[in-house]
């Protein structure tokens, strides 16, 4: 049976090697960002174990800080519009005064200020107190653009299985 | 040349046949104006007339034109100098036809980023796969105008801001459902009509005629396959196995795919990298010669964020580039009616060249040993419905089969 397991494990690694697959597990300390992956990835799999013994929330960022769970987005130009009336006045052949009034939207630039924003959440959960938690199949593999950071309420240990850039 | 810049332009073009030419000739000013009626509005849902034993209201409807513009610009491209004995007539095997082939390849590339960049960057609306931006919807209005070669409307910090808007893992992607939103936002809310008819592309059979375009990487189109919402409802006949989804996009949205290394692509900073780079290899050098190929660059093919073009009735027009004019193709042409033949963007082989005698001395080409391929383009892009072209700001799925999509 050992054998059997033994076999079963080679396959496993030799098809991990062929589709660039990487495994990484780790702990995370209580109320700390961990930053998991630093680089564009395709999360294949994804485990959360509860080591402090109470239910605990999980989040997962698409975020590369090794710090923060937030990202900076820069100030930029946004456009918009409001109603306003023009009006319009000639004189008409007759020699009467016209005037028009057109109610228009009328459009405008303005700067919005950089502002810094929780990043996005790829995966969230609570795991029950020494319990394990697996994201349903359908939901998986998971996307990041930026790389991979976890926070938690208490200690927790995690394993994901992973492919580099995207 | 003229057949192969015929050849190689086409088949690097995607943009060249899109839009309706305009009819520019040379002294007509540097500035390109364009009219356009509008209609007037509809200014009520419903209509209360009066009794016949009333007088009538009376309904006065006044349209106006618009006029938009836009300004030429024109780019040279040059290929090294090639040394030319004459007495001995000697070239290397093929260098010319193949520098020739690279020119064309570089001018067609050059026209499809211009007029692209021209309808993303006019285009007064934006679509946001997945906008996590509260209070904000995924179609969004956006700093709009001309780009010039010293800024763009649209600049690193505005698509740093667009791709950090963008939602996390597959509610950021361009799938299905997406392409369908993307689509019912053009109807209802920014109002844009489907092709009224297009010259040329994506075929002669007018199959775009009534349908709205849009023009994306291919791993969009290649995602469908693998998209739940098309696996549930997919016909049984649809054979997903040995080949991969076909046709029309939930039936109005036709794909054109642009060319491999064309598709437009962005980073976190909102800097779009160089889609090709020439890499060192090691094995072989011939002295000081270094051994390059020209290969997809790694930021490229990475980058987070790619920007697709939804676009209705003819967001634009633009000047014709490329190919030569209609007589080239006809059945028999003159030698004398061929040579006086010109056309924006021909590559022509030039002599007329300044030759590096080292330690600072140039002097002309007096001895005729050296040549040159070069080709003046004209560009030009008119706005003339910029609203009519969304730019679609998206996730990129790399490998779409291993991340099946919502």
């Amino acid at each position: 049976m050992n054998k059997l397991f033994v076999l079963f494990a080679a396959a496993f690694l030799s098809l991990s090697a062929v589709f660039g697959q990487v495994t990484k597990s780790g702990t995370i300390s209580a109320a700390t960002t961990t930053l998991l992956l630093s680089t564009p990835a395709s999360i294949v799999s994804l485990t959360v174990y509860d080591t402090s013994g109470a239910a605990n929330a999980v989040v997962f960022y698409d975020n590369n800080s090794a710090s923060s769970t937030n990202i900076v987005r820069p100030s930029y130009t946004a456009a918009g519009s409001y109603l306003t009336n023009r009006v319009s006045t000639y004189t008409a052949s007759t020699g009467v005064s016209v005037s028009l009034t057109n109610t228009v939207l009328y459009p405008y630039t303005y700067t919005v200020a950089a502002a810094t924003n929780e990043a996005n959440r790829v995966f969230y959960t609570i795991v029950p107190a020494s319990g394990i938690v697996t994201p349903d199949d359908a939901s998986m593999p998971l996307g990041v653009s930026r790389g991979l950071t976890v926070r938690t309420v208490g200690t927790a240990s995690y394993s994901i299985t992973y492919v580099p850039q995207l | 040349m003229a057949t192969q810049q015929v050849k190689y332009y086409e088949h690097y073009s995607r943009w060249k046949n899109k839009y309706p030419k305009m009819d520019w000739k040379p002294n007509m000013g540097d500035t390109l104006v364009g009219i356009v009626p509008q209609y007037s509005p509809k200014s009520r849902q419903y209509a209360t007339p009066q009794n016949l034993t009333a007088q009538g209201n009376r309904n006065v409807v006044s349209n106006y034109e618009r006029n938009n513009s836009g300004r030429p610009k024109h780019e040279y491209f040059e290929s090294f100098q090639f040394n030319w004995v004459p007495s001995f007539a000697d070239f290397r095997t093929g260098q010319i036809n193949f520098a020739n082939k690279d020119l064309t390849r570089q001018i067609a590339f050059f026209y499809d980023d211009f007029t692209r960049w021209n309808v993303v960057n006019y285009a007064p609306n934006i679509y946001i796969v997945g906008n996590n931006t509260a209070g904000e919807s995924p179609y969004i209005p956006c700093v709009a105008g001309e780009p010039t070669a010293a800024s763009s409307p649209k600049d690193a910090a505005f698509w740093a801001a667009m791709g950090a808007k963008v939602g996390p893992d597959r509610a950021g992607f361009l799938d299905f459902r997406n392409i369908c939103a993307v689509r019912d936002y053009a109807e209802t809310v920014a109002g844009i009509i489907p092709w009224g008819g297009m010259p040329g592309k994506p075929g002669e059979n007018a199959i775009q005629r009534g349908k709205f375009m849009l023009t994306a990487e291919s791993g969009v189109y290649n995602a469908l396959q693998f998209d739940t919402h098309v696996l549930n409802v997919k016909p049984l006949a649809m054979n997903l196995l040995n080949s991969g989804f076909a046709g029309v996009i939930s039936d109005n949205v036709t794909f054109l795919q642009e060319w491999q290394g064309s598709a437009l692509r962005f980073d976190v900073d909102g800097v779009f990298p160089q889609p090709e780079i020439e890499v060192e290899l090691a094995d072989i050098t011939y002295g000081t010669t270094y051994n390059y190929e020209t290969q997809p660059n790694p930021s490229y093919t990475q980058a987070p964020y790619a920007v697709a073009v939804f676009e209705g009735d003819e967001a634009g027009q633009d000047l014709p580039v490329g190919p030569p004019p209609a007589p080239f193709n006809q059945a028999s042409i003159s030698t004398s009616k061929f040579n006086k033949m010109r056309w924006n963007g021909e590559v022509i082989l030039t002599d007329d060249v300044l030759v590096n005698y080292g330690s600072g001395v140039y002097d002309s080409n007096k001895y005729a040993e050296y040549v040159q391929l070069i080709s003046h383009v004209t560009v030009g892009y008119l706005p003339k419905t910029a609203r009519n072209a969304i730019p679609v700001v998206y996730r990129r799925l790399l490998a779409p089969s291993l991340a099946a999509t919502v």
